[in-house]
This record gives structure tokens, C-alpha cells and sequence, in this order.
């Protein structure tokens, strides 16, 4: 039941890092204030969700949140992010009917992929803390959704491009 | 990879992933040593991708913003009695070597609590537990060490509560969190009394100080009292504080190492 690691399973596993580290790290480094920075991992996870379907959605969505969870300074506790992450994946997944269609479609599944790691998010901050930040949720929603705008036709266009190369 | 096995590994790493979360909460130590292993493999590459510079540029603003901690430290103490002074100095307060270092992560997950992670480890003689401030005041406290990057708590955690000190020598706690239905400004702290009337606005809140130095060592800012809270039938007075380090605006900080046992401070050994 080993799953056979293919080219793109590792590029996808690579670029999640890369977003976690520029999510934790590069972002802040340019002064970029904690609601306006966009969710990468988030968008990784939707564009290939919508492209795959929920069950892969959801396995990507696990790895990519224990990736964020261990890359320092992580979360806590350990392995929460990768559940929410998975849930966002599955949800994502839910729309990859309508993606085939239309980039609107893919669009949808990334905004409910976002709105389900942000309520989490808020849910989680009201049990631990009791504190609840609602406009610093919506605003990094909003923002995420704009660079999905403009970076998701071109990461589902290199998904197409490399299954089509039977790299998938 | 079939639909149906598929679903077998997702519903195996889901159970995996819900037992590392029930392990993390009942405080088992795997956990730890998961994130701790995590850390010494990418601390390095968070260094390098930070853009930690290394030259000489840097280097002088490091020294720099060390050397407005300490001037800020020795004010504090200053401005306080100097038979007080002498009577709270400890062989750990103050006199501590200051460790400069740089933030290279700051916490981004919607599950983290309130921390960053810095580009001095275990190998630079960082130990747990130490306290951690910027030119302006105190930051919070190393929680976790890996050989090349630690993690600090901000004061903005839900469990940081600090002893403090404030103005002409009331002693509280300053903690997170507003206290039941009262609203605060996004990043004040509050601040617990015994006595309301001793508390002023403008007062300035500094570190009691603890056991040993550790975790806090005592006169470092905190923050300034902005609006005493009106009495509403609590035991404990309150107050809101604004701190003096913005954790936004983080860059350079110091980590206060403990100075050896038995030195003393140099208003301890100062001729009188």
C-alpha cells in the first residue's frame, strides 16, 4: 500500500515547503503586516484539489499542514493545521466538477478551502486563547483569494501540462 | 494508486495525525522531539532564506541595538533608590552577557500561538527559559531550543505572565487576555493589582524579576500603563498596558544569558 512517489508528488511536496517557508519567513522579512500575507499553502493545496478530487485533495491538504506544523515555529498543538488543511483539501476537492468547467469553478473551491482554514483558525482561537481577530480572518481570506486570482490559472496550467506528460 | 487505497492511507494518516494532536495536548514529549528534529534541519535554510546578513553592516546594527538594551537597562536602574537597587540586585540580575540575534520566522499558522523563531541555537549557548529583549524592552522567553534556531514566546501568549514592577514600586502581574467583557486596544496586556489607587496612568511597568533570573531578570521594561480599568466588584485591580516592544515590528533582539553565580551585579560589588 506504499504509494509510488511520482515526479509531480515530489515537486508538490517541494513547492508546499517553499510556500511555508515564504509564508513564515520572506514575507515578514519585507514588513508585510500578519492580515495582509496570503496563504500559499492554501493555494497549493485548492489547485490541486480542484484538479483531483477530494480523497487526493485531502492527502495533499494533510502533508502540506504537517509541513506548516513542523517548520519553525509551527503550531500547537502538533498536527492540528495538517487536519485543517486536509479538511480544506477534501472541500477544495468537492468542486473539481465545476473546475473542469471554468476557472470560476477552481476559483470557489479555493475560496471555500481558504474560508474552511481561517474558521478553524477562529474556532481554535476562541478554545485556547478566548480572543477572536474576525477583520484580520477576512482580510487574509480576501487577499489570499486575490493572488489565487492571479496565480491559480497558471498552477493548474503547469498541472495540466506535466499529467499530460504522464508525469502525474 | 487505486480509489480504494486511497482512502486506506487517508484514513490511516488521519488517525495518525489526530493521535500526534491528543499526544501534543496531554504534553507527551515526542511531539517536542518531532518539532525539535524539524528545526535542526531547516533552521539553516530559514537562516539563509531569511537573508540573515552576516556582514559588517549588520553586524554594527546588531551591536547597536544591543547596546540601546543595556543603556535602557542601566537608566532603569538608575532612576530607581539606590539602597532599593542594591537590596533587589541579584547575582543574576542585569549583568548578564546580551546574545544578539535576528527573527527568521514569526508564527503564521491559524493554530500557533504567539511566537518567532530566532537564528541562535543550542550551539550559540542558548539554553531554555532564558529572557529575550529588544532595544525598547522585554519580548518574552526562549521556550524551545534546536542546534541552530530557538523559538521565543512574545508576551502576547495566553500563559505568559510576567511579575512586574510598576512606577514608584507596586508590585502585579501583567498577562494577556482581557479580563471578562472589557475591551482592549489589539496588543495591550493587562495588568493585575492588589491596590487600584497606587496606579497611575503613564506609570512604566518593568520585570520583577525571578528566581535565579529565569525566566525573567528583573528592570526590564514591559510597557506604560495607558487606562486603569474602573472597579467592578473584583478582588484585583486592573489595568490596560501598551508594551513597549511592538511583536510586529520585530528584527533584532537579545537574548540575556545568565551571568555565573556568585559575580554579582556592578552596583552590588560598587564602592559606597
Amino acid at each position: 500500500m506504499i504509494p509510488r512517489l511520482s515526479l509531480l508528488g515530489l515537486l508538490r511536496t517541494g513547492a508546499v515547503l517553499l510556500a511555508a517557508l515564504a509564508v513564515a519567513t520572506v514575507l515578514p522579512r519585507f514588513g508585510v503586516p500578519a492580515r495582509f500575507r496570503p496563504d500559499l499553502v492554501v493555494l497549493l493545496v485548492a489547485a490541486s484539489a480542484v484538479v483531483r478530487g477530494p480523497a487526493q485533495g485531502a492527502l495533499l491538504g494533510l502533508a502540506a499542514g504537517w509541513v506548516v506544523d513542523l517548520v519553525p515555529p509551527g503550531g500547537s498543538p502538533l498536527g492540528l493545521t495538517a487536519l485543517l488543511y486536509a479538511a480544506a483539501g477534501a472541500t477544495a476537492g468537492l468542486f473539481h466538477r465545476g473546475a473542469h468547467r471554468s476557472l470560476l469553478g477552481a476559483l470557489l473551491g479555493l475560496a471555500a478551502a481558504t474560508v474552511v482554514v481561517e474558521l478553524g483558525g477562529v474556532c481554535v482561537a476562541i478554545l485556547g486563547d478566548g480572543t477572536v481577530d474576525l477583520a484580520a480572518a477576512a482580510t487574509r481570506t480576501l487577499v489570499t483569494l486575490a493572488v489565487g486570482l492571479l496565480a491559480l490559472p497558471a498552477l493548474l496550467g503547469v498541472d495540466r501540462a506535466l499529467t499530460r506528460r504522464r508525469l502525474a | 494508486m487505486t480509489l480504494l487505497a486511497r482512502r486506506r492511507l487517508l484514513v490511516v494518516l488521519l488517525l495518525a495525525t489526530v493521535v500526534a494532536v491528543v499526544l501534543d495536548l496531554s504534553g507527551s514529549g515526542l511531539p517536542d522531539r518531532a518539532r525539535l528534529l524539524a528545526a535542526a534541519a531547516v533552521g539553516p535554510v530559514q537562516r539563509s532564506v531569511a537573508g540573515v546578513d552576516r556582514s559588517d553592516g549588520a553586524r554594527l546594527e546588531e551591536e547597536n541595538a544591543v547596546l540601546r538594551a543595556r543603556l535602557a537597562q542601566a537608566e532603569a536602574r538608575l532612576a530607581q533608590d539606590d539602597a532599593a537597587g542594591r537590596l533587589l540586585a541579584s547575582p543574576s540580575a542585569g549583568a548578564g552577557h546580551l546574545l544578539p540575534a535576528r527573527v527568521v520566522a514569526t508564527n503564521t499558522t491559524v493554530t500557533g500561538g504567539r511566537q518567532v523563531t530566532v537564528d541562535i541555537g543550542q550551539r550559540d549557548g542558548v539554553e531554555p527559559n532564558l529572557t529575550v529583549v529588544a532595544a525598547d524592552g522585554l519580548v518574552g522567553r526562549v521556550v524551545s531550543v534546536a542546534p541552530w534556531s530557538s523559538d521565543i514566546r512574545l508576551l502576547d501568549g495566553a500563559d505568559a505572565a510576567v511579575a512586574v514592577r510598576v512606577g514608584s514600586g507596586v508590585l502585579g502581574s501583567v498577562a494577556a487576555g482581557p479580563p471578562g467583557d472589557l475591551a482592549r486596544s489589539p496588543g495591550d496586556l493587562t495588568l493585575s493589582l492588589v491596590d487600584r489607587s497606587t496606579v497611575a496612568v503613564g506609570d512604566r511597568v518593568t520585570t520583577l524579576g525571578s528566581v535565579g533570573g529565569r525566566p525573567y531578570v528583573p528592570g526590564i521594561v514591559v510597557g506604560t500603563v495607558t487606562a486603569v480599568d474602573p472597579p467592578r466588584g473584583q478582588l484585583t485591580a486592573t489595568a490596560a498596558v501598551r508594551p513597549a516592544v511592538d511583536p510586529s515590528r520585530l528584527d533584532v533582539v537579545a537574548v540575556v544569558l545568565p551571568s555565573a553565580p556568585g559575580t554579582g551585579t556592578a552596583a552590588a560589588k560598587a564602592p559606597s
